[in-house]
């Protein structure tokens, strides 16, 4: 009698167990994917490169390590270009994803091909 | 210890309040990280201050106050300006010079205003909030300003001015 009232509250205990585990593992992987995920790297990098762009004097270059985004659309497996700018309207857009993409404009006029990439380097370099 | 509880046997840690208990600490904590999350992407208030600082940089190289305010000056060209990022509301830039000689015209002369004319208005609401006692914080659904001052001498003329850059951005917000 004891034994079997003792099994049920060790039951009972270790299912609770299991589940407080599964339920935090769960909000530990959330904040995890929430910050490290491709949405997040897009939404930083796009933001990050255009202030870059518009902070810059004439006649400047500046060469970002842009690894983190390679390793990213590694991840995810998207083929494509991580990288389109387009200057008409001045817009840059960061692509991790076949179906995602984050754009953000800046206000300065670059000419064409002013922003390039080194696939080989992981690099993105900005002239003015 | 259990005995006396009325859920003997285990019933008590499974609950229906911890279920409960652990839907209110996940949306909590959901609401948390993507609130922290969409700040971090705010850069508005930089970019402002990026936009009237890199006119100012600008305009004060070589500064020629008749060359500015003749009508063929054209700010887009002089300081390698997209006309097409002003064209959708994400940016607002205001230029004015001032001559600070005793006896001229005091009245500053408005050199250009581009983008949305309207936060002109939102930020004059941005810089009182500033600059009430206590300061508050700007209003996070207006645009984010920034006002820069330099103070230039015209070579030619050898008078002193005053250009005023007031800039503000609200790219990323719904307007």
């Amino acid at each position: 009698m004891i034994n079997d009232k003792f099994g049920k509250v060790l039951a009972s205990t270790a299912i609770f167990l299991i589940l407080n585990a599964l339920f935090f593992g769960m909000m530990f992987y959330f904040v995890y994917s929430a910050t490290n995920g491709s949405v997040m790297l897009e939404k930083t990098y796009s933001r990050q490169i255009a202030l870059i762009a518009d902070s810059m004097k004439q006649d400047t270059e500046v060469i970002l390590n842009v690894a983190p985004l390679y390793e990213a659309r590694e991840k995810t497996g998207y083929k494509g270009e991580i990288f389109d700018v387009n200057y008409d309207n001045s817009t840059i857009t960061i692509k991790l994803t076949s179906e995602g993409g984050n754009s953000y404009q800046f206000f300065t006029q670059l000419d064409y091909g002013d922003i390039s990439w080194d696939d080989s380097k992981k690099q993105l370099i900005i002239k003015t | 210890m259990l005995k006396n509880k009325k859920g003997v046997g285990g019933e008590i840690y499974l609950s229906p309040f911890m279920f409960i208990f652990w839907i209110i600490i996940g949306v909590g904590v959901a609401a948390g990280v993507i609130l922290f999350l969409s700040g971090l992407g705010d850069i508005r208030h930089y970019e402002a201050s990026t936009l009237a600082v890199r006119t100012l940089d600008c305009l004060s190289t070589n500064f020629n106050y008749s060359l500015l305010t003749s009508a063929g000056f054209n700010l887009y060209e002089q300081c390698a300006l997209n006309p097409k990022a002003f064209e959708n509301d994400n940016y607002y830039l205001s230029i004015s010079v001032e001559n600070t000689r005793r006896g001229s015209n005091q009245n500053p002369v408005q050199l250009a205003e581009l983008g949305a004319k309207s936060y002109s208005a939102d930020c004059a609401i941005q810089i009182s909030r500033l600059l009430e006692s206590p300061p508050k914080l700007p209003h996070k659904n207006l645009p984010q300003c920034s006002v820069r001052f330099v103070y230039v001498v015209d070579k030619e003329t050898n008078e002193n001015y005053i250009i005023r850059a007031a800039a503000a951005s609200q790219q990323g917000v719904k307007k």
